[in-house]
């Protein structure tokens, strides 16, 4: 049995927030999270750092939020952001009305938008469709969530917090008015660790009203689905968002070597409903595409969906809810030392993470004040790592490998085959997955790919398996079979949708590949030892 | 501009995949003037180049998903589901090894074979990771009771697509074999710290300094056999295989790796096969449209970028390949023909009962389309008619294409066959 | 990018890269191959991208498009890339003699042996475009074609003042030249819709951009040995000959036109052909890589010539006066081109 202070239940982006403000502070705590950090919403999301001009008109309160931690965030979180920019566009039969209050609203919220000529917005974007009438300029930016979340993560350990991943919450102890322990399971050997908590902090997203009914307590929520796809190819320079009132289809995003369109808004019932389909892939390129008419040529390599976890219930639509957050004391329900925290966006997670540590710090009596705006997440000594390896590498390698870029060259330019090209669409080096297969976190293969982004180019891990596979045994003992198996269907679960023209060829290939090196079908048949009798 | 140049042959054959090309090198043993005309890429040349005949059915019903099948209806392309004897697929298949193997030797690719009982072991360079070691060919012997010897795996540092250890792995724990060993060995102009492409081994190996160090490197190992990446190419193999065994006293057999594409090399055999036949190979034509004149093909028209040819024919084969060869079209997930003329049929599904890996049987579903065909393998337009001189071979007929259908060693199969009624409409 | 270089439905097989001549003799640290460059690349860039050097050691063989199972303009995508690349002041030291040559004497290559003289014997119904290596370097081409359409009965004739095709500056991306090099051109070509060329690179560029109609001479050649305007008459000692397809027939103008090479070759008696293992692979002659990386081509042309030793031919017979010039820098073996060939045992029938 493990005592602590505080026990973070869920390892997204808010979880991870608040255990690096709360470790910060001095507090001593654990976070646990059932599968791999960032695999709820903050894995599935779109990866925007919100200007707010999206919500100045009908969310001003989100807006206002995401206004100000915008320029925070710029300013802790440089590593996972690319500053891209972005544009509103209104077409043809769009609300002019709209755009009108677009500029007042910003204005209002303190968004910093600028409205620019039709003729600036084509320069600057050279695939805009030609039929857009009025733009506007906004400081959105790409964000990498992964990144993010396990910058947070490495940040609180370095402040001695305890982060676990594939530890699931299975039951509370409740005494008298307090959660006494918390029962947690490894599934990573199916061992039972048992918790003694001062205070739990329910930071499961979607998982929010599972996790309080450990506690027979319930919360309103809304489950609303929200899907995207993965574009092959940077279509656009910087974001580019639908100047209308939110709805879906509104969104272009640069990512790395993608361009994610979305998104959609479906009232779902449990958070394992995450499948986007094959409607909602030709919805969002057809809708897109009015924006950038390239969308409806090029190739769909990927749709994924997750599900936004928000507050209130009895609104019929999900856009209407406001994107806001909301902390939940329950010891107003009688549970003294139980904190929950749902809604929110990701750009305003170290927002949230204030308020709930606040919250914590005070029911704790912890006397630290909230530095996360002002401290950077990160802080890496490039110099040394420059000189050793060519600059273009390098600046792609240390921005992924958090604080351990000096361990991660090391590793790739010390071992023999460590400069070989093990991913060729993302160009990750086998140096890098060396050096991530031995870390604690890494179970699965796609926990590789979350931490060094091989799998997620537009080959989606068809190629470069073969190599992952070879990096991971040196490893570990796992039966390498059952990891290119879990590896496949992870990867697999977001082709069914796009599975049409490109798509489909590439996966009657890899289908080759995969069967005809691994002989997989007959694996999963059970039948190699028939082989064997031939 | 466009030229139309006019030529004439007794049988054209659309796709240069492994169905057509094999095609081509029967009908010209028969002393029949071939042509055949492709286009583009084929799966043949993307495949492992492995040729199984016979999934593991022993002596069970299967469950196909609307009815149960026999034994007999799994062992063959589904083209010939009304023929339900095995002993005469089993002739047939021997028959064909026999015309192939001595062909495709003469090619310097596969070297050797084995068939026994009912089963017939084909494949060309090598087996995947973790197929029968049965399954393979070596310079010379039969490697069939390789359980029961020593084996190596050797990888060569800087040839980054081959990993004896992951390879090793996956044999000794999936065929529980306990006598496989890796190795590592360095050879002094790879490149090892950045890896090498295939190709660019290929080119290294053929000097002799490099046979002289592999040699060494493979004497320094005590096994029986000893497993290496393909790094020889298609011109050189047999003789470098052949000397490495003389300089080493060891087996020597080549391990398939997945970018070594050993499909390509499988392809440019059955390529030398079929031109040392006399066939006549048009590479870079597109089939663009038939002249069907009463219940005949007469002529097509082949377009090329800048001049197109007519060809007169006596019969008509369409070898043009599945979805990956691009025979069969998918739009949105329609099937068709790339003639757009054939009837497209669907063979019922086949799902394997204990996958967790769901995608997979959706490709399998969609592989399972193909153009329709009669026992005599003539095929059928949309109209429901059949011409009397155009016949089908190869992945593009219905449930022939991998991984639904027998994949390659469908595709020769059903070539054989096909061969056979080719003759017959030549001779009326 | 990929949008603007249609490249988006690349399966990333591999093929292309498995077939690329130049990877296989450079390796991939060297040139990283077509779906590096045109695939991979440019899906980091939504605009604008600059390449390096690299992309011009391309040779334009074309065999990754033939081989790629989405048939991706490969080629033309790399043709694409350098246009947008192409800067005066940052050439190939190679690539910077041919744009001085092509201003100061409108030919590829600086001349030589002098201009041939330009002469239309006949009242000519046909152009006979001879392109600056049959007429400057290897001039037995030009001297051969010359005779042999004169066995046929061809009446030709030659554009005076005719400028290069402009083919090299494809190559490199000057689309500018190449532009007024066309529009010279079809002035001095007139009214003559057809025109047979000797050099495929020729005959390529004015089927791509000159909208007129241009013959091979291997196929001027087969019409005339079809309708017995010509006979041929053996060696005195049989000759084993080996063909090279050269990668601008075999791959662009139409694989036709090797079939009429062979038939002729077929009629010559006591010619024996022997194969090439790998008769169109690319002799490095193309793509600006004699100029730009002349090293790199000379190991193509020297993998070229080694085949041909090995398949027991006593000549290499390539109809393309940029792959007899590229091979003929290796000094193992022996290399004729085509026509020159043919036209030692040709006869007008009378």
């Amino acid at each position: 049995m493990q005592r602590t202070e505080v026990l973070i239940i869920g390892g997204g982006i808010t979880g991870a927030g608040i255990a690096r403000d709360l470790a910060c502070r001095g507090a001593e705590l654990v976070l646990v999270e059932a599968s791999d950090f960032s695999n709820g919403a903050t894995g599935r999301c779109h990866g925007m750092l919100h200007s707010g001009a999206r919500y100045a008109v009908n969310d001003p309160i989100s807006a206002t939020e995401c206004a100000a931690e915008n320029t925070i965030f710029k300013r802790i979180a440089n590593f996972c952001i690319e500053d891209t920019g972005g544009i509103f566009v209104s077409l043809k039969n769009d609300d002019l009305d709209y755009a009108d209050r677009f500029l007042s609203s910003c204005k209002k919220t303190g968004v910093a938008a600028k409205e620019i000529t039709v003729e600036e917005a084509l320069k600057k974007e050279p695939m805009l469709s030609k039929e857009i009438v009025r733009a506007f300029e906004v400081p959105d930016a790409s964000v990498d969530p992964f990144l993010l979340t396990l910058g947070n993560i490495e940040s609180a350990r370095e402040a001695n917090a305890i982060a676990l991943n594939y530890h699931s919450v299975r039951e509370f102890e409740i005494n008298e008015g307090v959660i006494d322990k918390v029962i947690v399971e490894n599934l990573r050997n199916g061992s039972v660790e048992i918790f003694k908590p001062e205070i739990v902090v329910n930071a499961s997203g979607a998982w929010a009203n599972k996790i309080a009914s450990l506690a027979n307590l319930s919360i309103e929520m809304t489950l609303d689905k929200g899907s995207m796809v993965v574009i092959n190819g940077r279509l656009t320079n910087g974001l580019i968002n639908r100047l209308r009132k939110p709805s879906s289809g509104d969104i272009i995003v640069p990512s790395y070597s993608s361009s994610i369109i979305g998104t959609t808004s479906i009232r779902v019932d449990s958070p394992n409903e995450n499948k986007a389909t094959e409607e909602e892939v030709d919805f969002l390129i057809r809708e897109t595409a009015m924006m950038i008419p390239d969308i409806a040529i090029s190739r769909a390599v990927r749709a994924y969906a997750g599900i936004r976890p928000l507050c209130g219930s009895d609104r019929s639509c999900g856009r209407e809810i406001s994107r806001t957050f909301q902390l939940i004391d329950h010891s107003e329900q009688g549970i003294e030392n139980f904190i929950s925290v749902i809604g929110g966006k990701l750009t305003t997670y170290r927002l949230m993470a204030e308020r709930v540590s606040d919250l914590v710090a005070s029911k704790l009596g912890l006397s630290g004040s909230c530095k996360t705006a002002i401290d950077p997440l990160l802080s890496v000594n490039r110099e040394d790592i420059h000189a050793r390896i060519a600059s273009s590498i390098a600046n792609r390698v240390v921005r992924k490998s958090l604080l351990f870029a000096n361990d991660v060259i090391q590793r790739c330019t010390e071992e023999l085959r460590g400069m070989e090209v093990v991913c060729s669409c993302e160009e990750v080096l086998r140096g890098e997955l060396s050096y991530w297969c031995n870390h604690q976190d890494v179970k699965e293969l796609s926990d590789l790919m979350r931490r060094t982004r091989v799998g997620m180019g537009y080959c989606q891990g068809g190629l470069c398996i073969f190599g992952l596979l070879s990096t991971m045994i040196d490893h570990s003992d796992r039966d390498p079979m059952e990891l290119l198996v879990r590896f496949i269907i992870e990867r697999e679960r977001g082709v069914e949708p796009v599975l049409f023209r490109g798509q489909l060829k590439e996966e009657f290939f890899k289908e080759h590949l995969i069967n005809g090196v691994y002989h997989l079908d007959a694996y999963l048949r059970g039948e190699y030892e028939k082989d064997l009798e031939r | 501009m466009r030229k139309i140049l006019n030529v004439e042959t007794d049988i054209l054959i659309i796709g240069h995949g492994a169905a057509g090309l094999f095609s081509g090198a029967v009908l010209s043993s028969f002393g029949k003037q071939v042509m055949i005309v492709g286009e583009g890429a084929t799966s043949t040349s993307l495949s492992t180049g492995n040729i199984i005949f016979q999934r593991d059915f022993d002596g069970n019903v299967e469950k196909r998903k609307d009815r149960e099948i026999t034994i007999s209806e799994a062992l063959m392309p589904y083209v010939f589901r009304e023929h339900l004897d095995t002993e005469f697929i089993n002739a047939e298949i021997r028959a064909m090894t026999a015309f192939l193997l001595p062909r495709l030797n003469n090619c310097g690719l596969v070297l050797n074979g084995s068939i026994n009982r009912n089963q017939v072991l084909l494949t060309n360079t090598g087996f995947p990771y973790s197929c029968t070691f049965a399954q393979m060919f070596a310079s010379k012997g039969d490697l069939t009771n390789l359980s029961e010897k020593d084996i190596a795996l050797l990888g060569l540092l800087g040839y980054k697509d081959f990993d004896p250890d992951l390879a090793a792995l996956l044999i000794s724990k999936i065929m529980n074999m306990k006598n496989v060993s890796a190795y590592w060995t360095q050879i002094s102009e790879f490149r090892r710290r950045y890896g090498m492409h295939p190709t660019e081994v290929a080119h290294l190996t053929h000097n002799d300094g490099f046979q002289e160090q592999l040699a060494n490197a493979i004497k320094d190992i005590d096994c029986d056999a000893i497993g290496i990446p393909p790094i020889f190419s298609l011109l050189d193999y047999q003789l470098r295989m052949t000397e490495l065994e003389k300089r080493t006293g060891r087996e020597i057999f080549e391990v398939v790796t997945p970018l070594s594409l050993p499909g390509l090399r499988f392809h440019e055999a059955l390529r030398l096969a079929a031109r040392k036949e006399g066939c006549r190979l048009s590479e870079g034509l597109k089939a663009s449209s038939l002249r069907i004149i009463g219940r005949r093909a007469e002529s097509a028209i082949l377009k090329g970028k800048f001049m197109d040819t007519e060809v007169k024919f006596g019969c008509l084969m369409i070898c043009t390949g599945g979805l990956l060869g691009g025979g069969l079209i998918a739009n949105g997930n329609k099937i068709a023909d790339s003639f757009d003329i054939f009837q497209v049929e669907k063979m019922p599904n086949f799902t394997y009962s204990n996958t967790k890996y769901g995608v997979h049987s959706l490709i399998q579903m969609i592989a399972n389309y193909g153009l329709k065909a009669d026992s005599s393998m003539h095929l059928y337009l949309k109209t429901g008619e059949r011409l009397e001189n155009v016949l089908g071979a190869g992945s593009v007929l219905e449930g022939c294409s991998f991984p639904a259908g027998l994949g390659l060693g469908g595709a020769l199969l059903t070539a054989w066959i096909s061969t056979k009624n080719a003759l017959e409409v030549l001779d009326q | 990018m990929n949008v603007a270089l249609r490249t988006s439905d690349c399966i990333k097989c591999s093929a292309c890269n498995t077939v690329c001549p130049v990877v296989s003799i450079d390796g991939i640290s060297g040139f990283s191959g077509p779906r590096n460059l045109v695939v991979d690349l440019p899906r980091f860039f939504a605009g604008r991208m600059i390449s390096s050097q690299e992309i011009f050691k391309c040779t334009t063989c074309w065999k990754c498009e033939e081989v790629c199972p989405s048939s991706l303009p490969l080629p033309d995508s790399i043709l694409r890339l350098r246009e947008m690349m192409f800067n005066e002041k940052n050439l190939v030291e190679g690539h910077k003699r041919i744009v001085e040559n092509i201003d100061r004497y409108g030919r590829s290559i600086e001349p030589q042996l002098g201009e041939r003289m330009v002469y239309v014997k006949h009242e000519a119904e046909i152009l006979y475009f001879p392109g600056c290596i049959s007429e400057m370097r290897v001039t037995s081409i030009f001297d051969a074609t010359v005779q042999l359409l004169e066995k046929a009965d061809v009446k030709f004739g030659i554009p005076a003042n005719w400028v290069c095709c402009g083919a090299p500056l494809e190559k490199i991306g000057d689309l500018n030249r190449l532009e007024s090099l066309r529009e010279m051109n079809l002035m001095r070509f007139g009214r003559f819709d057809e025109i047979i060329t000797s050099c495929p690179g020729c005959t390529t560029q004015f089927f791509r951009h000159y909208d007129r109609d241009p013959l091979h001479t291997i196929e001027v050649l087969w019409e005339a040995t079809r309708k017995n305007r010509l006979k041929f008459k053996p060696p005195r000692n049989s000759i084993r000959v080996a063909l090279h397809h050269p990668c601008h027939i075999k791959r662009t103008i139409g694989p036709q036109i090797i079939d009429q090479a062979y038939d002729l070759l077929q009629s010559i008696p006591k010619v024996k052909i022997v194969e090439l293992g790998d008769p169109d692979k690319c002799c490095g002659g193309g793509g600006g890589v004699v100029a730009g990386f002349p090293d790199l081509a000379l190991k193509l042309a020297t993998s070229k010539m080694m085949d041909a030793c090995r398949s027991g031919a006593d000549i290499l017979l390539a109809p393309c006066p940029f792959c007899v010039l590229n091979l003929r820098r290796v000094d193992i073996g022996r290399v004729e081109e085509f026509i020159t060939f043919i036209n030692v045992y040709a006869e007008r029938e009378a």
